[in-house]
């Protein structure tokens, strides 16, 4: 027997052939429920061989494995219980918890299901490389542990325990997911935040990473991007050798730029414009900022955006015509 | 069908396909990082077109045939460069760069816009005017180029609190005058 613990073999497909079966049952309590789990019991039981100990009961199960409702996700990990006990907040601080310290699984609906079959399909018979695999790649840190259930409990991990803040500042500041109107509607329509669409959405990848040291000299090439950009608006000669812009002009005429204007530079300020105390090369280089923060420091999304169209439309096209997407279907 | 609305069995919620499609793409890029080599362009050239057109009208002030245009301050008709917008693209995909990077992390990164007004904080700020740290304080704020990017991480020495961590300060440019 391997000292090295692998995740079984056709582990991912039982699983997501028993959430195709009982999956829509499992939120409600019954027979049908009460069966599912005793499948998943036997199925775990011999799975994960060597286990770190037995699933002995229904209870035992339910505390492990967390189904939500319509197969929007599968979570395997310990004491799932508090997820529910915390009610939205679980959403949070367990999906952080299971990507560092259990294994797990998550469907999000049936195209992504079968994302995660093909995976383990591409890797069978072989140990699943840790990027290729989700199971896996949510879980670096135990690649090389002892256990693929790591059932050491770890009950502060799913408690909000987030500390509060010293040293605060008055800053806007945004996280980058940030809870914005768009994540709101999440939460209403779904009963997900985009916080944890956001942390699902993550692409687990050692290589994308970034180190604390690398994180500054990345924003200061962000910085002379924003310098060149601003160099390169005139095909002849430079920003400054124009007239300041016509803020009343704008106002009347461009709305979205007086948007966009009056959040760099606000209304008391504005005679600095005309004034030449801010400059055109400033004002450009700070309206590129300040784009570059809200649109994609502070959406939610920024990969794809929050809009519709453009490159959704690109990359419904692009997916649909590799057969990589298909109408997730309903329950 | 993508746009059809559809309701779980229980009626609990309605989300759009879209919003299905949305959720799904999201999950597929972060499975298939190379999906992000194709997505991370494309996504950066859409905020770049996006910010080259609100931004057009900005310094027109002479109309050439009813056409506004730019017009230099020697009266010089000049033109917005075509490299404009590719130029603008790098500054967005290598912001896009950043986050994606940043989201591997184990604690969140938040980007920080100074207020304006705001006093200077030598901590948290830089600034491009001329002078030194101690002509800068208590100087007002005039314009933000760029945010700052900031960590809070447990604090080792004392318990249940966040301690700043300060990858990169905001860059500012302060009103060096008697205020505006």
């Amino acid at each position: 027997m391997s000292s090295r613990r692998e995740w079984p073999e056709n582990h991912t497909d039982v699983l997501l052939d028993y959430v195709d079966e009982f999956g829509h049952t499992l939120a409600t309590p019954g027979p049908r429920r009460r069966e599912g789990y005793k499948k998943l019991r036997k199925h775990l039981n011999s799975a994960c061989v060597p286990r770190p100990r037995p699933f002995y009961s229904i209870e035992d199960i339910s505390a492990h494995c967390c189904f939500l409702t319509n197969k929007y996700a599968v979570v395997v990990g310990p004491n799932v219980k508090e997820f529910f006990k915390s009610g939205r907040t679980y959403l949070h601080e367990p999906f952080n918890s299971v990507k560092s310290h259990v294994p797990a699984l998550f469907c999000v609906n049936d195209a992504a299901s079968d994302t995660i079959s093909r995976n383990q399909t591409d890797t069978r018979g072989s140990m699943m490389p840790i990027q290729q695999t989700p199971i896996q790649s949510l879980t670096p840190s135990l690649q090389n542990t002892q256990s693929t259930f790591s059932i050491t409990s770890n009950q502060q991990c799913f408690q909000d325990v987030r500390p509060t803040r010293v040293n605060s500042w008055t800053y806007n500041c945004s996280p980058c997911s940030s809870q914005t109107e768009d994540s709101t509607l999440y939460q209403e329509t779904t009963g997900f935040s985009s916080e944890s669409w956001d942390e699902l959405c993550r692409p687990r990848s050692v290589q994308h990473r970034i180190s604390f040291q690398a994180i500054g000299p990345a924003m200061i090439r962000l910085e002379r991007h924003a310098d060149r950009a601003t160099d390169s608006y005139m095909e002849s000669g430079e920003v400054s050798l124009l007239p300041p812009p016509d803020a009343e002009y704008i106002k009347r005429n461009h709305q979205s730029l007086a948007e966009l204007l009056a959040s760099v530079v606000p209304e008391r300020n504005m005679a600095a414009l005309a004034t030449g105390e801010i400059s055109n090369v400033l004002l450009l280089r700070s309206l590129i900022g300040w784009a570059v923060y809200k649109w994609v420091f502070q959406d939610p999304f920024p990969v794809l955006g929050t809009e519709r169209g453009g490159i959704w439309d690109d990359l419904t096209e692009m997916l649909k015509e590799r057969g990589k997407l298909r109408e997730p279907r309903s329950y | 069908m993508i746009d059809a609305d559809f309701a779980n069995s229980g009626g609990d919620f309605v989300i759009s396909g879209f919003e299905k499609l949305r959720i799904d793409l999201q999950f597929r890029l972060s499975q298939k990082p190379q999906l992000l080599e194709e997505t991370l362009p494309a996504r950066a050239d859409q905020l770049a077109r996006q910010l080259a057109d609100i931004l057009e009208p900005l310094f027109l002030t002479h109309d050439v045939s009813g056409q506004k245009a730019l017009l230099s301050k020697d009266q010089e008709p000049r033109l917005i460069s075509n490299d404009w917008i590719p130029s603008l693209g790098k500054a967005f995909l290598q912001a896009l760069e950043i986050l994606v990077k940043l989201r591997q992390k184990q604690y969140a990164t938040e980007f920080c816009w100074p207020e304006i007004g705001a006093s200077f904080d030598k901590r948290r700020m830089e600034t491009e005017n001329n002078g030194t740290k101690l002509d800068f304080e208590y100087k007002p704020v005039l314009l933000a180029l760029m945010p700052a990017a900031i960590s809070w991480i447990p604090s080792i020495e004392r318990e249940g609190e966040l301690e700043e961590l300060m990858y990169y300060p905001a860059q500012v440019v302060l009103d060096m005058g008697n205020g505006l």
